[in-house]
This record gives structure tokens, sequence and C-alpha cells, in this order.
């Protein structure tokens, strides 16, 4: 499986970051326009694809759209020079884990795509279902489903937040560690984004009223998950 | 190739005809303020129905061409207006355009500065670090323009809840590393509502400011909670001279031929889009700058 696309008309800047990828070992293609992208998508599986948006057959939302209708196993992330809020809530309403600005800071990038392919590979480690009782989460697809069976989908930091807090269960997980983990130093998220998350991850748990998975609040320190 | 200006042939027209009515009906009035002065011997030497032909045709021209002239005010005034949408059209278009290839030469330069590092090459480090240093800057000016351009037409803020302090300490790090900063704040969590990029922008404009137009190596930043607000004070410990009630004006540029003279005023403009204000007054021989945010519910939580 390719680990990044990355879909980007204009040549200097895809190729450039596409060779910088590769010089650190990740899988990466580029794709100058949504023809070569749909291509890409269809027979290299990426796991991360990086989006930008102006593209010179297309608009870079509706194919985001298009690829989440195919497929939800992926991490969507817009790579874009349109800053207006409005496209941006677009874009994060599609599916997308997050909308980097250009010009963005090239460190800044690479510990975003780290942090998001460790978080795969450790949940490429845990089983392919895992269910409790009628509640039941696929990691790989970014999904969980509740206790009446309706399978929702999940964004790669809930997907992410979740993983953690599972592979501590019946520990208290500290909310700095879930920042510092899921966001990473240079990001300011405040105590109530991480409690937004934590709410939507409760309601799905919550379906179920024999409790076989609850997130339990730990005053003053943060989150534990426990099972049944 | 032959460029036309679309705004610039009729709008001269119309600006030429305008002054032609306006002269008109300047002469058309003075020739009646000579009327009413010397009304009585004008109605003995002049016969009734003659009066009243002059009257009606007087008055009849001076009300088409007050009409005309009316009528062409509002056509040049709405010309302006569009003349100055389409500029700051053209303007957030351009800047959007060169975004693009700024970010390349960012990559570029953030990419080349690694291979550096191996390479042990203190000129070069310099010369690439400096390189960096100038598309951060130019990326910051492109960013003023753009969001004034949203703001003047009305666009929206995304409002979150940001910690403020780490992040007042991560940009003074990474913008003014050459200056001591010095932060007091509460030791709890203060939570603002804010557009991220926004207050960035803010914070950025203030400290570059600092930089540029003073030679002072010393700011001070307070943070104090209020009841429902934040307030950051920002100290520069400058030296100005000039007028502070100017300051915050669109365009205005004290004593200074740097700058675009639009940061203070979209910062002013900014913060309001936030609920908050920015008040600027003399402390000592600088300024201070009162950046007042609405404070979040979550505070200290």
């Amino acid at each position: 499986m390719l680990n990044i696309l990355i879909v980007e008309d204009e040549e200097n800047l895809g190729i450039t970051l596409s060779e910088y990828l590769k010089g650190l070992g990740y899988g990466c293609a580029w794709a100058k326009d949504a023809r070569t992208a749909r291509e890409l998508f269809k027979n290299e599986k990426p796991g991360i694809i990086l989006m930008d948006i102006g593209l010179p057959d297309g608009n870079g939302l509706d194919l985001a759209r298009e690829f989440r209708k195919l497929r939800k196993d992926f991490v969507l992330l817009f790579l874009s020079a349109l800053n207006d809020p409005e496209t941006k809530v677009e874009g994060l309403e599609i599916g997308a884990d997050d909308y980097i600005t250009k010009p963005f800071a090239l460190k800044e990038l690479t510990l975003r795509l780290k942090r998001i392919l460790s978080s795969q590979s450790e949940i490429s480690k845990l089983p392919e279902e895992i269910s409790h009782g009628p509640l039941k989460i696929w990691f790989k697809r970014y999904e969980v489903q509740d206790a009446e069976g309706t399978v929702i989908g999940l964004s790669q930091k809930e997907c992410a937040i979740l993983e953690l807090l599972y592979t501590k269960k019946n520990e208290a997980v500290d909310r700095e560690e879930i920042i510092e983990k899921i966001w990473g130093e240079d990001k300011y998220p405040s105590n109530r984004t991480v409690d937004n998350y934590i709410v939507k991850l409760r309601k799905w748990c919550e379906s179920d009223s024999k409790k076989n998975i609850e997130i339990q609040s730990i005053r003053s320190i943060g989150y534990k998950l426990t099972t049944l | 190739m032959n460029i036309r200006n679309p705004f610039n042939h009729s709008s001269k027209l119309l600006f030429t005809l305008s002054l032609l009515w306006a002269a008109v009906l300047l002469m058309i009035g003075a020739w009646w303020v000579y009327v009413m002065v010397n009304f009585e011997s004008f109605i003995m030497h002049s016969d009734r129905s003659r009066i009243t032909k002059m009257i009606s045709w007087e008055g009849g021209s001076f009300l088409v061409l007050l009409i005309l002239l009316s009528f062409s005010l509002l056509i040049l005034f709405m010309k302006d207006q569009k003349k100055t949408k389409s500029l700051q059209d053209f303007f957030a278009s351009l800047t959007h355009e060169l975004k693009t290839p700024l970010a390349s030469i960012r990559l570029q330069g953030e990419v080349i500065n690694e291979i550096l590092e191996s390479k042990n090459d203190p000129a070069l480090d310099k010369l690439i670090v400096r390189l960096i240093d100038d598309t951060a800057k130019l990326e910051t000016q492109m960013d003023k323009i753009l969001q004034l351009s949203r703001i003047e037409r009305g666009g929206e803020l995304n409002l979150t809840t940001l910690p403020l302090v780490p992040f007042v300490k991560r940009l003074s790090k990474t913008w003014v590393p050459e200056q001591e900063v010095e932060i007091s704040a509460p030791e709890n969590n203060v939570n603002v509502e804010v557009d991220e990029f926004a207050l960035e922008l803010i914070m950025k404009n203030l400290l570059e400011n600092t930089r540029i137009h003073t030679e002072s190596k010393k700011i001070r930043i307070a943070v104090i909670v209020e009841k429902s607000n934040v307030r950051l004070t920002y100290i520069d410990q400058g030296e100005f001279k000039g007028d502070v009630e100017k300051l915050g004006t669109l365009f205005y540029k004290h004593n200074s031929r740097r700058g675009s003279g639009i940061g203070l005023y979209l910062s002013q403009k900014l913060l309001e889009k936030m609920h908050g204000s920015l008040n600027i007054s003399k402390s000592g021989s600088g300024l201070q700058f009162d950046l007042l945010f609405k404070n979040s519910e979550d505070m200290n939580a």
C-alpha cells in the first residue's frame, strides 16, 4: 500500500514534496491533475492523501468527496492556498483531518504525517474487527458500530483517540498525553476541543445500555476506557 | 497590443459633462439671484408673458440639468465602487496566485536547509535562513492583504477556543527570537474565543512593528483575566513621537517608509470580528496595545 498520495498541480511544489518524502522513506506518489489522482487512488490505495483544491481538470473538494464514497480507510489532508473559513469548513465536513494553508512549514507537515503514519501502524497491529457486545470497532476502516447496528464514520483524530484509550484500557489517560500524541507540541487544542472529541465517542458507546465499553472522566486528569 | 482601462474613458467623459452641467447650473443660479435682487425694476421693464416664459424655460432647464447632474454623480459613485471592488478582487486573486509559488520557494528553501545541516557551511546556512525568513515575511504581507480584502467584503472568521499564553509564547519565540519577551500571565489556562489564523496575524504584526520601528530589544506582554474578557497588554518599550490617535487608520504610516499601513487597521477589524477590541495608548516613550478578547467558558477547566 502506498503511504502518501500528493495531488498538486504546481509542478515544482509537487515534485519537491514528493522527492523529499521519498527521501524520508515513505512510499509516495504525485498526481498533477484529478485524472491521474483517480488512477493512483484506484491502483495504489494510498493511506494519506494531500489534496490541493484548485486542480486543472477539477476541484479538490469534489475529488475528495468522490474518494470518500469509494473508501473510508485513508487520511485526508487539504493543502491549499485558499484560506477562507468557508472553504476550510467545507473541507473538514468532507472528512478531512486537517486543512493546511500554503505556504506551509515543512517540519510541521512531516511531523503531522509521521504522527498519522505511526497511528496507522499502531492500528494495523489491532484486530480487523473488535467486538464488545453489540459495539464494534473497525480501526482500519475508521468506523464503529453502535448498539442499534448503525455504522458511524470516525475522523482520523477520533480514531486515534479511541485507539489510544483502547490500547490503554482500564488506565487513566492524561489530557496532556492525548494532546501531545494526537495533535503534537506545536498545536494548541484546548481541553474543550479534546472534550468535544470524547463527547462523540462517548455518545457511541453509551448507545449500549449494558456499558460493554465505557469512557469515564477522571477528574483533573483525563479519561479512562473500560470494557466488560 | 492596446490595453484599455475599462474605467478611464467613460469616467473622464462623465466627469467633464458633470463639470459642464454644474457650471451651467451655477450660472443660472447666479442669474436668478440677480433677478431676485433687482425684481422690482425687472417687473417694471418687462412684460408679464415674457417673464412667465423666461421662468418656465429657465426653471425647466435648471430642473433637467439638476436631474442629469444627480444621475451622473450617481453613476460616477457606482463606477468608483465597482473600481474599488475590482481592485480589491484583483489584489486578492493576485496574492492568492502568488501563494502557491511562494509555498514552492519556501519548501525548496527548507529542503536545502536540511541538506545543508549535514554540510557544515556557515555562509550557506546564513543565506538559506535569510531566504526562509524573507518568504515568511512575504507570506505575512500577503495574508494581511487577503484578510483585509475578505473583511472589507464582509467575510466572517472561524472562532474556536484557544489557550492564549502558549500560543503567544510560541509566536514570540519563532517570530522575534532576538527580542527579550517578558510574559506575565495567570498560572491557570487562559482560553479565548478567537480565529487562530487572525490572532496569529495580529500578534505577528505587533512583533514585526516592534522589530522594524523601534530600537527596543525588550517587549512586555501581560495577560489579565477580567470578568468576561481577557486583556492582553503589549508594551513595545520603543520611542514613538507621532499622534497615537492616527494609529490604526488605514494606510497611515508614521514617519516611516516601511510597512503597508494596513496592519493595525486590520488588527482592529479582526478583533472586532472576534467580539474584542484594540486600544492603542502611550506607555512611557513607547506604545501600549491593549487587546481585548472574549473569555472562553471553559477557562481553568
